[in-house]
């Protein structure tokens, strides 16, 4: 691609250039761009900021950053407009159930009834709803006859006094109602189209004249999910992977039950940001991690220890994030971690160090997409395959320069016992560090907190949980849905407090920022 | 609002300029919030603010009425909007115009009356995904209780049972008349606070409304 050539040899010098200042200046990290630009020479002309015109924030920039961020911009960008192969998508069917779908080549994908080549998904746009026809999909054009129905949905215009309001007071729910019977509209589907069948059934239905405004909207929409085949797409971010997992039944455990809001409260708790450090242990199949790739924005570290034989970060893949930003992930496992907290233990108390013992078998694997990095993946093999040696010391060498310095945030989000994997980890959190961690349940959070406060680690650990409730807005019928989510997990957020158990060995100095590292 | 280091802001009705930093936060190093006051105190208390937490490079805060004269045209567009107005259709137009295509609207409104004209002038707008939430947050708080079984009380009972707890009765009259007569009341505290007796109960106290956020995608 043209951006990763053009990309490369800017990023070069422009991340590297930019990486050393930040060393030097964490506090006011912030300011990077502009103490980069005041290094470089100034822009020639500078447009004015008047009142009706405000000129881009980038015009103070250097040339360098400019070209670099312009490029990252576009190519990340050019993702929402729409479709692209190789990419995840979510599609969205007419009665609200989501999936997720990755457009390759020659692949046939079940929406709804029909199988259709997903190909022909590529430059769709996205949000709008497009209407499933023989092999191709094309963007719904709003027709003369819905155009009309809709309006007679938001007419809300004063009704004169002297026309009587339709109520259900004669209509009785009978299924002689419609006068068609089942085999005569099953052979309709085969020769009309979606909106005649529904422009049919309501003229052969005693009731549908009789009915109110709002029932009669009602029934329309109960037949349009059913008649007419309709999709909408819209782009995989964290959040709506999120909705898509907890919405099917069967996937929620997956994601812990992992609700938007709560993960959204979850990332802003947690106050990860770019170039922050972030220490994550995460058991929903890595969507906690996705929102946190989302917030680093290919900056700063990410250090996942993952409690299982594998990291779990299917949901990563999902995501479509460029390379650039899922290599800050770095996956170790977590018995490394204790192991290091016993030599360490070991270490303070004067005791010789035992040779550590080989971790359990670690190859890490993860869904095969082309925009998943694997930079630290040695080997995508789906078998059993115990590392080698060398993998294994690899593994001990980034798990010292992920423990070896303190981290900002420390995010939990496990079904183990928080303060089992608390206990582990806090000593690396920074004192004024965030300690966010997720359960399903609020026992490990209780013992978790109880465990915080009382041995002087953190203050402030408060336990929340988030009320969810979605509304119908709509002229005169404004309520909320009839059916809500009531169940979204809850939360424990802390502050660390500088403590004397904590680890802090700033001889490991972490290596800037380059690839193959 | 899908926000990600990069992407560039506007809000109007800083306010406090809470969610102002929030925002700086997500879309810092290599974005921008444009935020807009037209309170001039409150404007230039969080200009201040914003400079002594040293995102003022990430933040410009504008004082502008954004309602009556418009949101001002950004140079390159922008990903996502934030309105806390109380007429925020008033200032969709506008807004809308610097919004890129496929970017993220949200406003925040505490009465459903505004949500409802928002979301008319939102559908007029051709605006897909709308869609409107409230959230609530709910504090649990941490104490120890300890669930014991009831009491039995032998004056209430007849026959075998009755000689075996007056028996029992007798040593309470005792341990009563030591207490110098008071009136012991049901013990829910436990005598040992252990992690078993550990309880999380949510706040009587909880906020039933903040406003409701109504989001919605630009065509």
């Amino acid at each position: 691609k043209a951006e990763a050539e053009a990309g490369k040899p800017g990023q070069g010098k422009g991340a590297t250039g930019m990486e050393t200042e930040e060393a030097g200046t964490v506090t006011v990290a912030m300011e990077s761009p502009e103490g980069g630009a005041a290094a470089a020479a100034p822009t020639g002309e500078t447009l004015k900021e008047t009142e009706d015109f405000i000129p881009s924030h980038t015009r103070a920039w250097g040339e360098k950053e400019k070209e670099y961020y312009r490029l990252v911009m576009e190519e990340e960008r050019r993702q929402f407009a729409e479709v692209q192969l190789n990419t995840r998508v979510i599609v969205q069917m007419a009665d609200g159930k989501m999936t997720t779908l990755k457009i390759k080549k020659n692949k046939r994908a079940k929406f709804g009834k029909t199988w259709q080549n997903v190909e022909r998904l590529v430059g769709k746009p996205y949000g709008i709803q497009l209407e499933i026809g023989r092999g191709d999909f094309d963007v719904v054009k709003e027709t003369e006859a819905e155009g009309k129905l809709k309006e007679e949905q938001h007419d809300d215009g004063d009704e004169p006094q002297k026309k009587r309001l339709r109520t259900n007071e004669k209509i009785f729910d009978d299924t002689g109602n419609q006068k068609l019977s089942h085999s005569e509209v099953k052979e309709l589907q085969n020769t009309k189209s979606g909106v005649e069948i529904i422009k049919t059934l309501a003229e052969n239905s005693n009731t549908f004249k009789e009915k109110t405004k709002y029932s009669q909207a009602k029934w329309l929409k109960r037949k349009r999910s059913k008649h007419i085949h309709r999709c909408t797409l819209r782009p995989a971010n964290p959040t709506t992977v999120c909705e898509t997992y907890i919405k099917n039944g069967t996937e929620a455990w997956k994601t812990m039950s992992l609700r938007p809001d709560m993960l959204g409260f979850l990332l802003m708790c947690s106050n990860a940001r770019a170039h922050g450090k972030t220490i994550v242990v995460d058991g929903t199949c890595g969507l906690v991690l996705s929102g946190l790739v989302e917030r680093h924005g290919g900056f700063g570290r990410i250090f996942n220890f993952f409690t299982e034989e594998r990291p779990k970060t299917e949901i990563m893949g999902h995501c479509n994030f460029p390379k650039r930003w899922a290599d800050i992930c770095w996956s170790i496992p977590f018995a490394l971690a204790v192991e290091m907290n016993k030599e360490r233990k070991t270490a303070a108390l004067g005791v010789a160090n035992t040779n550590p013992s080989g971790s359990d078998a670690q190859t890490e694997t993860q869904d095969s997409t082309t925009t998943e990095p694997t930079k630290n993946c040695e080997n995508k093999t789906k078998e059993d395959v115990k590392p080698s040696e060398e993998q294994i010391k690899a593994g001990y060498k980034r798990a010292r320069i992920a423990l070896g310095t303190p981290s900002d945030t420390l995010v939990v989000a496990s079904r183990y016992s928080a303060k089992a994997i608390l206990e582990q980890l806090v000593p690396y959190v920074r004192g004024g560090g965030e300690i966010v961690v997720y359960a399903e349940h609020l026992r490990p959070l209780k013992e978790a907190a109880a465990w915080l406060k009382g041995s002087n680690n953190a203050i402030s650990a408060n336990i929340y949980d988030l009320w969810f409730r979605e509304y119908q807005v709509l002229p005169k019928r404004t309520h909320p849905h009839m059916n809500m989510n009531a169940y979204g997990g809850f939360l424990l957020t802390a502050t660390k407090v500088a403590h004397p158990y904590d680890y802090e060995d700033y001889s490991v100095e972490l290596p800037p920022f380059s690839r193959g590292n | 609002l899908a926000l990600r280091p990069g992407c560039v802001v506007i809000e109007a009705g800083t306010g406090s300029g809470s969610l102002s930093t929030a925002f700086a936060r997500a879309v810092a190093p290599h974005g921008h919030l444009h935020t807009f006051e037209f309170n001039e105190r409150r404007y230039e208390a969080a200009k201040r603010e914003f400079k002594e937490n040293h995102i003022s490079s990430v933040v410009t805060c504008r004082h502008r009425d954004v309602v009556h004269r418009g949101f001002p045209t950004i140079e390159g567009g922008v990903d996502a909007v934030f309105l806390d107005l109380p007429t925020p259709w008033d200032a969709l137009e506008s807004a809308a115009k610097n919004l890129r295509s496929n970017g993220n609207f949200c406003s925040f409104s505490p009465c459903i009356e505004q949500v409802q004209r928002t979301c008319l002038k939102l559908e007029e707008m051709k605006f897909k995904n709308i869609r409107t939430f409230e959230i609530l947050m709910r504090v649990y708080d941490l104490g120890h209780s300890v669930f014991r079984d009831p009491p039995v009380h032998s004056h209430l009972l007849v026959g075998s049972y009755r000689d075996r707890a007056s028996s029992a009765q007798q040593k309470k009259r005792q341990r009563k008349s030591e207490n110098g007569g008071k009136k012991k009341k049901l013990k829910t505290e436990p005598d040992v606070k252990t992690e078993d007796t550990l309880t999380a109960v949510p706040n009587r106290n909880a906020p039933g409304h903040t406003g409701f956020l109504t989001f919605a995608t630009k065509c």
